[in-house]
C-alpha cells in the first residue's frame, strides 16, 4: 500500500483554497509527497470557475462576490456549504491508465463512501454537450441522485500527475443562488443534508479512508489538520470546521 | 496545414508560372505552366531546394492524445503558451486539450522550435490529429 497525505485544511478564502490546491499538487509534481488528498471548506461564499471558461459574472451586478477560476476545466460554481476536495496524484498504479478513467475511480471512491452513508448514488452523466453552470449538467465521471447532480468533478494533466478538484453540495443556498446564476440556476438542485438531514463529514470522511484503503490500496498515514497538528489514520481526528453562512 | 501556411504560399507564386503547387513538411512539389521564362524556374529550384535543407533537419509532430478542444492559452486571459518560430524545450507545456472539464496539458518532447500550429484556437480536436510541427534544434 501506498502511503499518501490527507490534509483537513478547515476554511480559506478562496484564493488561499486555489492557491493551496496548486501548492499541494506542485509538492506531489517535485516529489516531496506520494499523493494528497485535501478536504476544505470557504470561509465565505465564493465562485469558482473553469480554466477555460469566459471571465464569470454574477447575474445579480450588486452582488459582490469573490469569483476565482480554478486551474481544473468545467463550469461555474457556487461555494457555500460543501465538501470541497482537491486529490494531487502521480499517474501510476490505479491512476495509470487516462484521465477519464482515473475520473471514474474518484467518482467510484466518493460513491461507495456516500453509499456507506446511506445515499443511493449513481454514475449517469451526459457525454455531449457542456453547461457554463457546473451543477446543471453531469459529465459521466460524475455523481447524481434521481437526476440532480451530488458530485461536480474536473481535473488537470500535468506532466505525469493529475490534480482532481471536486465538490459534494451539504446545502444549497438557492437565493444567493440565483443572485450568482439568475433563473439559469438549477431549481432542482439539492444538497447532501435535503437526502440525510443528519449526514456527518466526519463519518463521511472516515469512510472515504476506507474505501480508498480497500478499492484503490491507498493509505492515508497522516491528517494534518488545521490545529498544524499531525494525526495517524487510526486516530481519525477531523478537525473541519465549517462557518455557517 | 494551418491556414496561415496556404496563405504564404499563395503569396509566394502570385504572379509567377506556377499552376500546382503540394506541399508537406518535407518537401515542396511545384509545377509551372509549360513555356514560361527560365527565371521563374530558378526561382522555384532555389525555393525547393531550400525547403529540401530545411527539411533535412528532423522534426517531430506533436498529435493529440485524445478528442477533446485544443486551447492554445492556460486561460481566455492569457498569451499563447508558444508561437510559430518560438524555441521551446523539451516538457514544456505547448497547448491544453479540454475533454469533459479534464484538462490534459500537451508538453514538446523535444527542444526544437516550432515550425507550424496546425490547429485554431477552441477547435475540436480527434486523437491522434496533428497539432503542432516541432524541428529539433
Amino acid at each position: 500500500m501506498s502511503a499518501w497525505e490527507l490534509v483537513l485544511d478547515g476554511s480559506y478564502d478562496s484564493r488561499s483554497n486555489m492557491a493551496r490546491d496548486l501548492a499541494m499538487f506542485e509538492s506531489v509534481i517535485s516529489g516531496s509527497r506520494s499523493g494528497v488528498l485535501r478536504i476544505y471548506d470557504w470561509s465565505e461564499p465564493a465562485v469558482t470557475f473553469g480554466r477555460h471558461q469566459k471571465a464569470f459574472t454574477p447575474s445579480d451586478p450588486s452582488l459582490h462576490i469573490p469569483l476565482l477560476r480554478r486551474p481544473t476545466g468545467g463550469g461555474a460554481v457556487l461555494h457555500v456549504r460543501d465538501i470541497t476536495f482537491s486529490l494531487s496524484v502521480p499517474c501510476r498504479g490505479r491512476f495509470s491508465r487516462g484521465i477519464e478513467d482515473s475520473c471514474r475511480t474518484v467518482t467510484g471512491i466518493f460513491a461507495s463512501a456516500l453509499e456507506h452513508c446511506g445515499l443511493a448514488v449513481e454514475m449517469k452523466g451526459d457525454e455531449t454537450g457542456f453547461s457554463s453552470i457546473c451543477f446543471r449538467r453531469s459529465s459521466p465521471v460524475e455523481l447524481c441522485i434521481g437526476g440532480s447532480k451530488v458530485l461536480g468533478l474536473a481535473a488537470l494533466r500535468k506532466r505525469g500527475f493529475m490534480l482532481f478538484q471536486g465538490v459534494v453540495p451539504l446545502a444549497v443556498d438557492a437565493t444567493l443562488s440565483r443572485r450568482v446564476f439568475g433563473m439559469e440556476g438549477d431549481p432542482g438542485l439539492k444538497g447532501i443534508h435535503d437526502y440525510i438531514p443528519g449526514f456527518h463529514v466526519e463519518t463521511f470522511v472516515s469512510r472515504l479512508l476506507d474505501v480508498f484503503a480497500s478499492q484503490a490500496d491507498l493509505l492515508f498515514s497522516h491528517c494534518s489538520g488545521e490545529d498544524g497538528q499531525d494525526h495517524h489514520d487510526n486516530e481519525r481526528k477531523i478537525h473541519l470546521r465549517r462557518q455557517e453562512p | 496545414m494551418n491556414l496561415k501556411i496556404v496563405k504564404e504560399l499563395l503569396e509566394l507564386i502570385k504572379n509567377t508560372d506556377v499552376v500546382e503547387i503540394e506541399w508537406t513538411p518535407e518537401r515542396i512539389h511545384i509545377i509551372r505552366a509549360a513555356g514560361q521564362p527560365d527565371r521563374t524556374a530558378a526561382r522555384s529550384r532555389e525555393q525547393e531546394k531550400s525547403r529540401a535543407v530545411q527539411a533535412e533537419k528532423p522534426t517531430v509532430t506533436v498529435t493529440s492524445p485524445l478528442v477533446g478542444t485544443f486551447y492554445r492559452s492556460a486561460s481566455p486571459e492569457t498569451q499563447p503558451f508558444v508561437q510559430v518560430g518560438d524555441r521551446v524545450k523539451k516538457d514544456q507545456v505547448l497547448c491544453v486539450i479540454e475533454a469533459m472539464k479534464l484538462m490534459n496539458e500537451i508538453e514538446s518532447q523535444i527542444d526544437g522550435v516550432v515550425t507550424a500550429i496546425l490547429k485554431q484556437d477552441g477547435e475540436r480536436v480527434g486523437y491522434g490529429d496533428q497539432l503542432f510541427i516541432i524541428e529539433e534544434l
